[in-house]
């Protein structure tokens, strides 16, 4: 044992600097960006754990967070509102996907939609907006979410409501050749005059999304049928 | 073309007599190779999806692994020659089973913070296991071999190293993530390397340590040669201010390396979509590795060492440039089409061109170390050039987190579409500063050349002339590749 002690007491040497130095880094650049904590209710929704984001929004949630609400129904209201960097709520977490394959987009949507409900319930709210002006709706027609944007329209999320480029969830849909959420907007009777900050409406962002995305041709031909073109 | 891969496989002829113990040895530094390759291919996505790490946490904690892996690596170097090298797997394969698959299991039965101080404690735990193996693998490796097939035994450590990055790539990380999704894909790979590392434990008992290869290499563990002591005994030295100077002056080139696992997976998941098949781009380096290594080396062994350092980090620096212009400037050329399109041809792009520049300078690092240190302290010198790699990628982890979190967001390939990103706020900013950071290694080095270049000129043949032991720097390389 005698003879391991000097390699101990050097290695015991790294691991006190190194530790030192993780604890000096790890001051100065926390002090150098401020961010904003993972919310552990988005966390659970990406793993798609209900259970987990029930437990966080209920009475052990509420417990948790010490006594600054008056009540449950306004601790999920607040909890719901905080915003990360960016200025996006668990709302608009769980309306945000940003996959390629169909089968995947259709299963996340199936697993997303019980979250959307369950944080619409809790009084999220639903025309919060992110720092670009995005609301859960947006993000749900960039993203191709369609039973998530459902959820949220016929919860009375705002249809027109459009962010800093001008863009409206149509055009966002319309754009990425989701179609079915404009057949969902379309159906609410929205109109599809608006225009964006460079004078494009829905109807041009899905024949530049058709040329240049010709393989997603049959969504983008539905989209114009839509929107009347 | 042939005629060169017919010979670099013929050469391994000479294994046939090779122990038993060599190819156990082998399989698992293959096994383990596998489960490391795939596990760093994920972490960053790991820690921030499935234990709601931030990205400034994310990264911070990719570079305390690291860092702790070098503090290890240069704490256990010489413990493992003093407790054995069968115990050294033990420790090893042990630690990363608890280790891996403890953070493939935890986030099904924790949350929140609960969770995430379980990671970090795992985080530790990996790291020690990981310093264990890297170390104990090459001693394996050169106990097993005679002088005459040592060489050859080392080039299939490589091959084996590499073929497993290619697999753990396009196979275990593509394949989880596509079988299980994202997120219970990254649980899979992790909980993979765990059982891996059971695997390495299991074939370890079957090893005999004492089957020296070559009797002379029975000697007695000299514990006074312990990095601490080493780097007392050499501080002062010009010869070696003169190394840590240039190893200080490249950082900025091989910080990109550290990026292939601190950045890339985010970046790749989040301007393209979060299926992307990473495991897959990863996979090209090695691949372009591998096959360099034997077409390429002979051609460029007839270069001097510093003009294929100098060249070699540039071209590896200016990979970045696919990246730091704007992706929209790439769509109409041949075959691109759209964004997506743009974005993927940058990435492969990226990939090749910083591949081929890794190829001429990396093994020219090793050749230069030898270059610089005086004859009778080459190994010493060899051992402590991690430390500037040692402080700068904890704080490449930090930083990278802060780029990240700032400029390569998850959810900004939405706002890229919508023309919410305006260049300064997007990730190809975030590559420009990275590519000014690179570009400054070689132009540093270059003017720096007189002092780095001058003292002791050697020939080719001194500069061949490395010992074994440290001619490989094997460990180094497995961290390095992994980087």
């Amino acid at each position: 044992m005698k003879k391991y002690l000097p390699i101990i007491k050097d290695a015991a040497v790294l691991m006190l600097v190194s530790t030192m130095f993780v604890t000096l880094c790890n001051m100065f650049f926390k002090s150098l960006k401020k961010t904003v904590d993972a919310d552990p209710v988005v966390t659970a929704m990406l793993q798609n754990n209900i259970a987990a984001a029930r437990e966080l929004l209920g009475d052990k949630g509420l417990a948790g967070s010490g006594t600054r609400y008056p009540s449950l129904e306004a601790y999920q209201r607040a909890r719901l509102e905080l915003p990360d960097d960016f200025g996006r709520t668990p709302l608009m977490w769980t309306a945000y996907a940003n996959i390629s394959g169909e089968e995947r987009m259709k299963k996340t949507d199936a697993e997303r939609a019980p979250f959307a409900e369950l944080f619409i319930k809790a009084g999220a709210g639903l025309d919060t907006r992110d720092k670009d002006g995005w609301t859960a709706l947006m993000w749900a027609s960039w993203s191709g979410l369609t039973s998530v944007a459902g959820k949220l329209a016929d919860a009375g999320a705002s249809l027109t409501l459009s962010d800093r480029q001008g863009n409206t969830a149509l055009m966002l849909a319309a754009m990425r050749g989701n179609a079915g959420i404009v057949q969902l907007l379309m159906d609410k009777k929205i109109d599809c005059s608006a225009a964006d900050k460079q004078g494009k409406k829905a109807a041009d962002l899905a024949r530049e999304g058709l040329a240049s995305y010709p393989d997603k041709k049959q969504s983008y031909d539905k989209i114009l049928e839509l929107l009347g073109t | 073309m042939l005629k060169k891969i017919v010979s670099y496989f013929a050469e391994f002829k000479v294994l046939k007599t090779a122990s038993r113990d060599f190819w156990l040895t082998n399989a698992i530094q293959f096994m383990d190779g596998l489960a490391y390759f795939s596990m760093i291919n994920v972490i960053t996505l790991y820690l921030s999806l499935n234990c709601g790490f931030n990205d400034m946490q994310s990264g911070a904690w990719v570079g305390i692994f690291t860092l702790y892996v070098t503090a290890f690596v240069l704490g256990v170097g010489s413990i493992c020659d003093a407790i054995g090298m069968r115990k050294s797997f033990f420790i090893a394969a042990g630690s990363l089973c608890l280790a891996r698959g403890g953070m493939g299991l935890a986030p099904m039965f924790l949350n929140g913070v609960a969770l995430q101080y379980t990671v970090m404690a795992l985080i530790l735990l990996l790291s020690f296991g990981t310093a264990f193996m890297v170390t104990a693998i090459p001693v394996g490796v050169r106990r097993f071999t005679t002088k005459d097939n040592r060489s050859t035994g080392f080039n299939v450590y490589y091959l084996l190293m590499n073929v497993g990055a290619v697999l753990a790539g396009f196979a275990v990380t593509d394949g989880f993530r596509n079988w299980l999704g994202e997120v219970n894909g990254n649980l899979a790979i992790l909980a993979f390397g765990g059982v891996m590392a059971a695997c390495c434990y299991f074939v370890s008992t079957f090893v005999d340590e004492h089957n020296y290869a070559d009797e002379s290499e029975r000697t007695h563990a000299d514990l006074t040669r312990r990095p601490l002591a080493i780097f007392k005994e050499v501080w002062k030295e010009s010869a070696f201010l003169k190394l840590i100077l240039f190893l200080a002056l490249t950082l900025g080139v091989r910080l990109v390396f550290t990026n292939q696992f601190l950045i890339m997976p985010k970046y790749y998941t989040r301007v393209m979509y979060s299926d992307f098949a990473l495991g897959l781009a990863n996979s090209i380096n090695p691949v372009i590795i591998v096959v360099g290594l034997i077409l390429l080396i002979p051609v460029i062994q007839r270069f001097s060492t510093f003009k294929l350092i100098v060249v070699g980090m540039s071209v590896s620096a200016v990979s970045l440039l696919f990246m730091a212009v704007p992706a929209r400037w790439m769509i109409g050329l041949p075959g691109v089409h759209n964004l997506s399109e743009a974005y993927l041809f940058v990435i492969v792009a990226q990939i090749v061109v910083f591949a081929f520049g890794e190829l001429i300078f990396s093994p020219r690092f090793t050749e230069y170390i030898s270059v610089v240190a005086p004859k009778e302290k080459v190994a010493s010198y060899m051992g402590l050039s991690a430390l500037p790699m040692f402080i700068a990628k904890p704080i490449n982890g930090f930083i990278s987190g802060i780029l990240v979190s700032g400029y390569c967001y998850d959810g900004i390939r939405a706002k890229i579409d919508s023309g919410n990103i305006a260049y300064g706020r997007s990730p190809e900013f975030m590559w420009m500063l990275y590519l000014v950071a690179a570009l400054l290694s070689p132009v540093a080095v270059i003017a720096m050349r007189r002092v780095l270049n001058g003292e002791r000129a050697q020939t080719r043949h001194e500069v061949h002339d490395i010992p074994e032991s440290v001619s490989g720097e094997p460990d180094q390389a497995m961290e390095d590749s992994a980087a």
